[in-house]
C-alpha cells in the first residue's frame, strides 16, 4: 500500500480473500469493487477463483481499465484461457516470456538455451512453455552451470562457484541474468520482467517491447462483447 | 469509504442483487445438501464420500460435453439413472457391510471411500482443471438492475423440484412410509415384515442419484478436478445439521440460511468472515437445537 503510494497509485480499496480454493461466488466483492470504481483491478488469483471472478464480474457488467495479475497461476495458468477462451482477452499477467518473445533479444547462449527447453516442453507437451516452466527449468540449468564449475558437491566449494557467477541480462532461459550478492539473492537489476496478455485464447508476451513481436491491445478494456 | 458501510439509494440495486446471489447459491447448496441428509435420515449413516459423487457428477458432465457436446441440461437425465446404479454397486461392495456396524467403522469406511474416489480420478484423469461450457453457462440474464446466471437459475430449479419431489416421495407413497418405518425404528419394521436392506439399498442409490445430478447441473459454473467435491461438502454437513438430521425440507432452508450468510457476511464484513460466521452458526445449533432447526428433540439420537 505504501510502495503504490510511492509510485504515485492510489488505492481505492482492497478486499481480501483466503479460501481461494473453496469460494464459491464472488458476488459481493465484485458488487463491492463495481462501487468503487477503480481503474484498474490487481487481482493475485488461483486456478479455481480466476475464472469464477471473471465469468461473474461479466455477469454483473463491472467495468474496467485493466486487469493485472502476477504469477503463473490463475490468469497467468493455462487454465484460465481453456476455461474462459477468447472471453479473457485483455488481462495481463506479470510473468515470464511467452509466445511473441523474440529470443534475437537474448545473449547467444540464452538463446541457445532458451530454443532447446522450448522445442523439448512443446515435443513433450505440445504446448508453449508457461509461466513456471522457464522459472524452474533455468533454475535447474543455473545448478548444472554451477557444479560444472564447482567441480564438486562439497557445500563451500558450492557457494564459492554460486557467487563468483557473474551472467549478464538475457543469459538464462527466461531472459534473466545471474549475480548472486552476499545474502544469497540474485540481483534486482539481472531479473528482467514481462508482462504477457491473454490474447485470443493464448498468453502472449507484450512488454518490454524490445522482447517481443505482440503488442498490448485492449487499453483501456471496452465493453465485455466487444474484446475480439 | 467501504461502500458495504453507507447506505443510499443505490445501495437498494446492490440489496436485490446479493439477495438474488444469496437465493441462487443456495439451490446449488440444497441440491447439493438434499442427498446427504437423505442418507443420513433413512440409514444413520455420515457418507463422507459425498463430495466425490459430486465430482464424479462433474466429470461425467464434462466427458460428455467434451466427447459428444452434449449438453449437461441433457446429460442431467442421463446422469439419475446412471448415478442410481452407482449408488446400487456402490451400497453392495462398501456400504452393505457396515449399515449395521458401528459409527466409527462407517466413517473410517465413506472417509476411505472418499480417498479412493479421489485418487481414482486423479489417476484416470489427472490432476488438471476442465471446464464445461455449453451456451448457457455465460448467459446472463437482467432483471431490474440485478444479473441471474442461467446456468445457476436451473440449477435452482431443478433444487426446488427434487428436494418437493423427495418429500412427496417419503410422505405420500407407501415406499416412503417403509422407509420412514425404518429410520424410526429398524427392529420395529424387521418384526412388521419391511425387508429394511432393500430400504437401504434404495435410500442410498436415491441419495446418489441426486448428488449426481447435482454434480452434472454445477459442472457449467466450477472447475472440474478431482477434489472439487470438497469445495462443497464441508458445507453440506453444516446445512443438514442446521436443517435437522435427515429433514429435507430443512436442507433447503439450511442451505439458503447458509448461503444468506455467505453472501451478506462477505459483503459487510469480507470474505475471509464468512466462514467463521457459519461455523459459529454451527456451533450455536450444536449446543442450542442439536437436533437442527426444525428436527424434533432427540431425533438425533434415533436408531443410534
Amino acid at each position: 500500500m505504501a510502495r503504490a503510494k510511492e509510485v504515485g497509485l492510489q488505492v481505492v480499496g482492497a478486499v481480501e480473500y483466503y479460501n481461494f480454493q473453496t469460494i464459491n461466488d464472488m458476488t459481493p466483492i465484485i458488487v463491492k469493487l463495481k462501487q468503487l470504481n477503480p481503474d484498474v483491478v490487481h487481482h493475485i488469483a488461483y486456478t479455481n477463483d480466476a475464472p469464477l471472478f471473471w465469468r461473474q464480474a461479466r455477469e454483473q457488467n463491472f467495468l474496467f481499465k485493466a486487469l493485472v495479475h502476477a504469477g503463473a497461476t490463475g490468469y497467468g495458468g493455462s487454465d484460465f484461457g481453456k476455461a474462459v477462451g477468447n472471453d479473457g482477452n485483455g488481462v495481463f499477467a506479470l510473468l515470464e516470456p511467452g509466445p511473441g518473445f523474440k529470443i534475437e533479444a537474448l545473449k547467444p547462449e540464452g538463446q541457445k538455451i532458451e530454443k532447446d527447453f522450448r522445442d523439448a516442453i512443446q515435443k513433450r507437451t505440445g504446448s508453449y512453455p508457461l509461466g513456471a516452466h522457464q522459472l524452474a527449468g533455468g533454475g535447474l540449468w543455473l545448478l548444472k552451470i554451477v557444479l560444472d564449475k564447482a567441480q564438486s558437491d562439497d557445500p563451500d566449494k558450492f557457494r564459492t562457484a554460486v557467487l563468483s557467477l557473474d551472467m549478464p541480462v538475457g543469459t538464462m532461459i527466461n531472459g534473466w541474468g545471474v549475480k548472486f550478492n552476499e545474502t544469497g539473492q540474485n540481483a534486482n537489476e539481472r531479473v528482467q520482467h514481462y508482462m504477457l496478455q491473454w490474447q485470443n485464447g493464448q498468453l502472449v508476451t507484450v512488454w518490454p517491447e524490445e522482447f517481443t513481436t505482440n503488442r498490448a491491445k485492449w487499453i483501456p478494456l471496452g465493453p465485455w462483447d466487444q474484446r475480439k | 469509504m467501504d461502500p458495504a458501510r453507507s447506505l443510499g439509494p443505490a445501495q437498494i440495486d446492490v440489496f436485490a442483487q446479493l439477495a438474488v446471489s444469496t437465493i441462487l447459491l443456495g439451490g446449488i447448496y440444497a441440491l447439493i445438501a438434499v442427498g446427504l441428509t437423505l442418507i443420513y435420515g433413512i440409514m444413520r449413516v455420515v457418507n463422507f464420500a459425498h463430495g466425490e459423487f459430486l465430482m464424479l457428477g462433474m466429470y461425467l458432465a464434462f466427458w460428455a460435453f467434451t466427447l459428444w457436446s452434449l449438453d449437461p441440461w441433457f446429460v442431467l437425465f442421463v446422469s439419475i439413472p446412471l448415478f442410481f446404479v452407482i449408488g446400487l454397486i456402490t451400497y453392495a461392495l462398501v456400504m452393505k457391510g457396515v449399515v449395521r456396524a458401528s459409527h466409527n467403522v462407517q466413517v473410517f469406511t465413506t472417509v476411505g471411500l472418499s480417498t479412493v474416489l479421489q485418487n481414482l480420478a486423479l489417476v484416470l484423469w489427472s490432476g488438471d482443471f476442465h471446464t464445461v461450457r455449453p451456451w448457457h453457462s455465460l448467459r446472463a440474464t437482467r432483471v431490474l438492475g440485478t444479473a441471474f446466471n442461467l446456468s445457476q437459475v436451473v440449477a435452482f430449479v431443478v433444487a426446488i423440484v427434487l428436494t418437493v419431489a423427495l418429500v412427496a416421495f417419503m410422505r405420500l407413497t407407501h415406499t416412503g412410509r417403509v422407509m420412514r418405518a425404518t429410520a424410526q425404528d429398524h427392529d420395529a419394521a424387521v418384526l412388521m415384515g419391511i425387508d429394511t436392506e432393500r430400504v437401504y439399498r434404495l435410500t442410498f442409490a436415491l441419495g446418489i442419484a441426486a448428488v449426481g445430478a447435482a454434480g452434472v447441473l454445477v459442472s457449467p459454473l466450477y472447475a472440474v478436478y478431482p477434489t472439487a467435491g470438497l469445495q462443497f461438502v464441508l458445507l453440506s454437513y453444516v446445512i443438514v445439521v442446521l436443517g435437522g438430521l435427515g429433514d429435507m425440507g430443512g436442507a433447503l432452508v439450511g442451505s439458503l440460511i447458509v448461503a444468506t450468510v455467505e453472501v451478506a457476511g462477505s459483503y459487510i464484513f469480507g470474505t475471509a468472515w464468512k466462514e467463521i460466521f457459519y461455523f459459529i452458526l454451527f456451533i450455536g445449533v450444536l449446543v442450542f437445537r442439536p437436533a437442527g432447526l426444525f428436527g424434533q428433540r432427540g431425533a438425533e439420537t434415533l436408531g443410534m
